[in-house]
This record gives C-alpha cells, sequence and structure tokens, in this order.
C-alpha cells in the first residue's frame, strides 16, 4: 500500500488532480458555510445587489471603475442647528426642538463612487404626542432632494406620511419612494415617477463627493417637544458585488456557482457509482461466464450504444414526467437514475475485456482445478483484481454524467429551479443573446468548473489506473 | 464471404430489436403510463368543439385508437416504405421534414469531420514522433481538454466575440443569406451561408479532434515498443522512415474506424452546436420532437439515425479490407 501510495504522489498529474478534487470537494461541503444563500433562484434570495454586478474586485478594472459596492453604514457624525441634541447612548439620541422652531440635524455621507442601484435610510423614531412635522431632505452643494416627510398618523396628507405615536421605524428606500410618498419624486414628469426607483439613485448620488442627510424636526406648537431617535442607517445596493458579482435577477453568482459544484459533485459520484454497479455485474458475469451468456450481454450492450444518447433521455423525462408516475420522486433523481441507465455500457465492455484477461490467468485456472465455484473465484479473485479499474473508471464517468447533466439542463429540460452549472449556462447565454449583454463572471465559473473538475477525475482515474492495475494494463 | 455474412445478420438482428424498442419506447410505454400523447397537443381552452371530441378526432387521424397489435403492424409498415406519416407539432410529413434538414446538417458534420480527422492524424503524429516529450505533453493535454469542454459553453462565448462584439461571422442564418432584406442567390448565397457555417464547423472540429489524435497517438507509442519496429529499428532504418513507413500506416486504422462511428453518431449529436448558432438541423429537429413526444417524428427519426449508423457501420466492414490487407473475409 505504501509503495502504491508513493508510486501515485510521485506523479505530477496525480498531484495536480488530488488537488483539483480536494478544492472542489471542500468547496462543496462547505458550501452553507460558504454562502447564506441556499438557492439563489428563490425571489427571496434575488436581487442582493443590482442586476448584472461585476465581481468586487473587477472595479480594479477601468471599465468597472467607480461601480458602487454594496455598503452598510450607521451615520454617528452629525452637526445641528438651531436645537438642542443629546446623545442618549452609543446608538440613540434625543432633539429637543424650540417651541416654533426648526432643528436641522444634518448627517454628512462620503460617497466615493457612480451612482448606486438603490441606497435606503432607516431610523427608529419615538415621537412626542404633540403635532410635528419631520422633513427629510438629502443634498449635495446647492441641489436638494426633498425625500421624505412625516407627521403624527392622524394628521398625514400625501405625500406625507404618518408614523403612530409610538417608537417605530422609519424606512426610505428608493425603490419605494414614490410620487405618494415622496415630495421630490412628484415633482419629477409621470415617466420619471413610474421609474422613479431607477432615476432616483442617479440624481441624488450622480457623482462621488459629499452628500448630507438633513433630518429637519419642525414644531408648529407653543411648547417645546422632544424626539427620540436613533442614529439613521444609510445602506446601498451596488453594481459590484461579493466574489463573483450577480447574474440578470441580482442573485449572487458565487453562491450559485458553489451549491451548483455541490449538486454536479453529488450526481456525478452518485450516477457513476450506479454505472460501475451495472458495468461490474454485466461485465464481469459476461466476460467470465463467457459463451451464450457472453454474447447476448455483449449484444445487449451494442444495442445499447447504437440508441442515441440525449435525445433517448429527453424521450423517457417527457414520458415520466408528463405521465405524473414519478411525482414521489424528484426530477433530480429520475435524471440521475436515466443517466446511470443510459451511460453504462462503454464501462461494461471495458470491464468484459478486462474480466476475459484475467479469467485466463493461472491463479484462476488453479483455483479452478482446485475445485472452487464460480461465484467464489470471481468474489475471491476477479474482484480484487478489478479494483484498479473499476475506481479508474468510477472516475472516468464522472464527467460523462456532468456534461450530460449540464446538456440537459442548458436546453431548458432538466432541474430548472435549483442552480447547477448547466443551469448558470442556459440562463446567462440566453441572458446574453436577448440583452446582447455579456457577463463573463457569470458565463466563465461554470463553464471553467465543469472542465476543470473533468480534467481533475480524468488524470486521477488515469494515475489510478497505472499504479493500481496489477497487471500493467497499460502497454503490454 | 461467411464472416461478412454473419457480420450482415448481426446487425440487421441489431436493427430489429433497436426497432422493437423504439415502438416499445414511443406506444407502449405511454400506454402503461396512460398518457395520451395527443392531449398534449389539444389547447386546454378552445372554443367550439369540446375537448374529448378533438382528442378523439385526432387519435383518429394518427392512428392512436387502434390496438396496440395493429399499430405495430402499420408501424413495422411505415418504416420498411419509408411513408412514416404527419408529425404532431410540425405538421408535416415526417419525411420531408427529415430530408430538409438532413442537408443542413451534413453540410455542418461532413467538413467538420474531415478537417478533424486531418487535424487529429497531424497532431496525432506529431505527439507520437516526440512521445514523453514537452510538446507531447502539452499536445495531449489540448487533445483530452477538448473532451470535457462542453460545446454549448465555448459556442457561446465564441458566438459573442466574433460575431456580435467583433462582427466577423453573421449571427443567424437570415442575416447571412440576405442582403437588405433580399435573399441572396447562386455563387452569394454559397459563399454567405459557408462563411456563416465557418465558426459551428471550426467548433466541431476543435471540439471533436481529440478522441482521435489519442487513438492515433497511443496506437503508435504501442506500436513503437512492438516487435516489428524493434527489428526495423535494429536494421538501422531511419526513425523517421519506420514512423511514416510502418508505425502510423497501422495506427491509423484505428482512427479511420472511429471517423465511421463519428459519422454515425454526429448528425443527431450536434445538438447544442445548432442550439447556440439557430440552425435548423436534425440534432434541434430531434430534440424538439422529444421535447414535445412527437410519436411519429420520433420513431421515425430513432429508426433513420439507427439506420444510418449499422449502414456507415457495414460499409465500413466492406471497406476494412481494402485500408488493411491483413484483414481478409475467408
Amino acid at each position: 500500500m505504501n509503495k502504491t501510495l508513493r508510486d501515485l504522489l510521485e506523479r505530477k498529474s496525480f498531484i495536480a488532480s488530488l488537488v483539483i478534487l480536494v478544492f472542489f470537494a471542500v468547496i462543496a461541503v462547505a458550501a452553507p458555510i460558504l454562502t447564506p444563500y441556499s438557492n439563489p433562484y428563490l425571489p427571496s434570495q434575488a436581487r442582493v445587489a443590482a442586476p448584472y454586478a461585476v465581481p468586487g474586485w473587477a472595479t480594479i478594472f477601468p471599465q468597472y471603475r467607480g461601480l458602487a459596492p454594496n455598503q452598510n453604514f450607521v451615520l454617528s457624525i452629525y452637526n445641528v442647528s438651531g436645537g438642542e441634541v443629546k446623545e442618549l447612548n452609543s446608538s440613540w439620541m434625543q432633539v429637543s426642538v424650540p417651541a416654533s422652531g426648526t432643528t436641522n440635524v444634518t448627517f454628512p455621507i462620503k460617497w466615493g463612487y457612480k451612482p448606486p442601484y438603490s441606497f435606503a435610510f432607516s431610523f427608529n423614531i419615538s415621537p412626542p404626542k404633540e403635532y410635528y412635522v419631520l422633513n427629510v431632505v438629502l443634498w449635495h452643494g446647492n441641489k436638494s432632494f426633498w425625500l421624505y416627510s412625516i407627521t403624527p398618523q392622524d394628521y398625514a396628507i400625501p405625500p406625507q406620511v404618518g408614523v403612530p405615536n409610538k417608537p417605530s421605524t422609519v424606512y426610505i428606500s428608493s425603490i419605494l419612494l414614490s410620487a405618494s410618498n415622496s415630495p421630490y419624486v412628484s415633482t419629477l414628469s409621470p415617466t420619471q415617477q413610474a421609474l422613479s426607483g431607477v432615476y432616483l439613485p442617479t440624481y441624488t448620488f450622480s457623482a462621488p463627493g459629499v452628500y448630507n442627510l438633513t433630518l429637519s424636526f419642525n414644531n408648529e406648537g407653543n411648547t417645546p417637544i422632544s424626539f427620540a431617535i436613533s442614529k439613521p442607517t444609510f445602506s446601498d445596493k451596488g453594481y459590484g458585488y461579493g466574489r463573483l458579482g450577480t447574474d440578470n435577477n441580482g442573485a449572487s453568482v458565487f453562491a450559485e456557482f458553489i451549491l451548483g459544484a455541490r449538486f454536479d459533485l453529488f450526481i456525478g459520484v452518485v450516477a457513476s457509482a450506479m454505472i460501475i454497479a451495472i458495468g461490474l455485474i454485466l461485465g464481469m458475469l459476461a466476460g467470465y461466464i463467457g459463451g451464450k451468456l457472453d454474447l447476448s450481454l455483449n449484444g445487449f450492450t451494442d444495442f445499447f450504444l447504437l440508441l442515441p444518447g440525449l435525445p433517448l433521455l429527453i424521450t423517457l423525462e417527457t414520458i415520466l414526467v408528463v405521465s405524473g408516475a414519478i411525482t414521489k420522486i424528484s426530477l433530480a433523481t429520475v435524471i440521475v437514475i436515466l443517466i446511470a441507465l443510459l451511460s453504462w455500457p462503454g464501462t461494461m465492455k471495458i470491464i468484459r475485456s478486462q474480466t476475459l484477461s484475467l479469467r485466463t490467468r493461472t491463479f484462476v485456472e488453479s483455483s479452478k482445478a482446485l475445485g472452487a465455484g464460480n461465484f467464489r473465484i470471481m468474489m475471491r479473485h476477479i474482484l480484487p483484481n478489478l479494483a484498479g479499474i473499476l475506481f479508474a473508471q468510477l472516475a472516468y464517468d464522472v464527467p460523462g454524467v456532468i456534461l450530460a447533466e449540464s446538456g440537459l439542463d442548458f436546453l431548458g429540460l432538466g432541474i430548472r429551479s435549483f442552480p447547477t452549472w448547466g443551469n448558470m449556462l442556459g440562463f446567462a447565454t440566453n441572458a446574453a443573446s436577448s440583452a446582447n449583454s455579456f457577463a463573463w463572471w457569470w458565463v466563465l465559473p461554470p463553464g471553467l468548473g465543469i472542465v476543470i473538475l473533468s480534467l481533475g477525475f480524468f488524470y486521477f482515474g488515469t494515475a489510478l489506473l497505472d499504479v493500481l492495475s496489477p497487471y500493467r494494463l497499460r502497454g503490454e | 464471404m461467411n464472416y461478412l455474412v454473419k457480420r450482415i445478420i448481426e446487425r440487421v438482428v441489431l436493427l430489429f430489436a433497436v426497432i422493437n424498442f423504439n415502438f416499445f419506447l414511443f406506444q407502449i410505454l405511454p400506454a402503461i403510463y396512460n398518457i395520451n400523447p395527443v392531449q398534449l397537443y389539444v389547447p386546454p381552452t378552445y372554443r367550439g368543439l369540446s375537448r374529448s371530441v378533438l382528442v378523439q378526432g385526432l387519435e383518429a387521424r394518427f392512428g392512436l385508437n387502434q390496438p396496440l397489435d395493429i399499430r405495430y403492424i402499420k408501424y413495422i409498415e411505415a418504416l420498411l416504405t419509408f411513408h412514416f406519416g404527419i408529425s404532431f407539432h410540425y405538421q408535416s410529413p415526417v419525411f420531408d421534414l427529415i430530408a430538409q434538414r438532413f442537408p443542413v446538417t451534413a453540410l455542418l458534420v461532413i467538413p467538420s469531420l474531415i478537417l478533424s480527422t486531418l487535424l487529429a492524424i497531424g497532431l496525432g503524429i506529431y505527439s507520437a514522433a516526440r512521445n514523453g516529450k514537452l510538446g507531447d505533453s502539452v499536445n495531449s493535454f489540448f487533445a483530452i481538454l477538448t473532451y470535457f469542454i462542453p460545446a454549448f459553453w465555448l459556442a457561446a462565448i465564441v458566438v459573442y466575440y466574433f460575431s456580435f462584439q467583433l462582427g466577423w461571422f453573421p449571427s443567424s442564418v437570415a442575416e447571412a443569406i440576405t442582403h437588405n432584406g433580399v435573399a441572396l442567390t447562386g455563387v452569394d448565397y454559397w459563399l454567405n451561408l459557408m462563411k456563416f457555417l465557418t465558426l459551428p464547423i471550426l467548433l466541431i472540429t476543435v471540439l471533436s479532434y481529440g478522441v482521435r489524435m489519442i487513438l492515433l497517438r497511443n496506437q503508435s507509442v504501442d506500436l513503437n515498443n512492438s516487435n516489428f519496429v524493434v527489428n526495423l529499428k535494429a536494421r538501422g532504418i531511419n526513425e523517421r522512415r519506420i514512423l511514416y513507413r510502418h508505425v502510423v500506416r497501422n495506427a491509423v486504422l484505428p482512427v479511420f474506424t472511429r471517423v465511421g462511428i463519428d459519422l454515425a453518431f454526429l448528425f443527431a449529436g450536434v445538438v447544442f452546436i445548432e442550439d447556440i448558432f439557430n440552425i435548423p438541423g436534425l440534432g434541434r429537429l430531434l430534440v424538439t420532437a422529444s421535447e414535445t413526444l412527437d410519436i411519429p417524428l420520433l420513431s421515425a427519426d430513432f429508426y433513420i439515425i439507427s439506420l444510418f449508423a449499422i449502414v456507415i457501420l457495414l460499409i465500413m466492414d466492406l471497406l476494412y479490407p481494402l485500408i488493411d490487407p491483413r484483414v481478409r473475409y475467408e
């Protein structure tokens, strides 16, 4: 065993393939830790950033320079005019507004990017019992945007928004602002009002610079009032996101890639194991027993080799899915089983020819002479000697399964609701042809993943075959 | 001659088995699962006639209301006479559909098969001559790499860069064979069509040469260690002469067998290239038929593919003694 291991480790191709396989295995196993998303195709897990956001690191390239990343931070620096602000604790503060007066609390925001996809402010407010008006204004130089206007609930007249007289959260987002709740949006033209979610970020955060968020507290009564508010949080969704950007729905491509790797690796290994099981049973029986059984099993295999694989797979899938005969098992299981049932002939042929050569070896002859039964010989002598080729074949079959499944997904006939590498490629190429935009961060990773993982399995199998086969299957 | 007759009988039996399997797949299996394929073709909300009347009408038209044994006889009859009936999906004779698409796919497959074989032989000889050196390793690595490149992935990238970005090639057939909205004719038509087909042909070439190249290389390497080559070397014959006159000539034989097999199966196997380039070929016809469970088209298409494969394999059997004089059919 040590010698085998040493033999294997001496091969550069084996080391390289091992590195590849370990890398993908780690990704697959650690997927739940690496990404918070369980299925980025769900609407609830999409829109984590702008659609077609480039990878965060790609903003170092000139054509993507200045694209905003996703940010989320508390605005803690502020200046006050016309009233008093007392810090209650690190996040809450008390704003006192004199009778018939106005207190402006201004929070500067340093913005160093191009316009974001969307932005949002949120803060908690505990308003006084008296009447008041709180205006939220964003300004930059001499341009100001009156985004929002808050009054007590009973007095709200659009575009004012009423807030109940108890601690409540105010959430102002460029997506939710409209002519009915935002004074600024209601000044835009009707077309722009309809698309205010698109126009607002580009009008407000139009260029890098310092922007100011002013909370303007107006006291309309004759007695001083005070508010308790939390420091506002600013957040934005940008055009640069994460390790691999986003797809056309704004879902994380990195999450899709990792979950796809997990899924593809899993079905690849499971289907290959099934292929090996079928190929081993038929191949060993045909090769060892020989005669009429060999002829018929071999003919059966030739027959399967003659059928067009992909159309047959699609037809069987259509029949099984349309009939509803498979409502109890998932589509993924059906596809794995169908791929395994249609891909074993090549493996069977190899195992058969190997068994044929083993059958005539002296150790088999001698144990036959000692009166061993066929079953015992197959189990004790043939099978252990096939072990090397079986492991190699397992590795060789995985790429085929992954390619077949990806092809099915690509054509839109496989699993549609969950990210696989094939689905990613299918959706990415469809989007590229319709929008004429080529998201390399979306198209390249799954394809490269398929190629590299397949190469890893191939060289792994080749090294195993070279080292484990007892009689030097290759060359002699 | 005995051997050849045996071969032919074997192949015909195989074809018969395929025919029966197809009947099982397309007629018996849906019956077992209680699917009426016709029902997929009746719109759920069709105004006028009731749904069941429509289904009955279609069943009568396509002969699906008959018992299975009569359908089987008709099915065999159809295969023998090549009158395959009318396609559910396309609403036109199946034979015409296949006949229309066959030349399209042939235009794709045959040039790329020739090109990729030449490429495989050239690079295979290069690798064999440099066995074990860096050139061989790199060359073999790229050949193996092509096994695993998903055709749809590479095709999508290539189309994007060469057709959309650089504009070197027309991006669709319609764009290729028209000029300012007027259909081209004569030489212009063919030139522009071939210009459009250049990319897919090159892609199929690059994606399919690997298997044959590795086959040629491994055969050559094995032959290099065989006794007759050792003998030739001992006689002091020039290495180059041994390689070209003795090793390659023998190593090319399995490559030709492989070309035959590829020719038989590529016709149905260029689905992805046809899909990306939007070429109306046999592969897409077949995939559409499978998606829509278009039974007349499916059974005819499967039959034609198997028939084609068996004919090609038989031709290979006949040609083999001409290529390899050691093989004699006694």
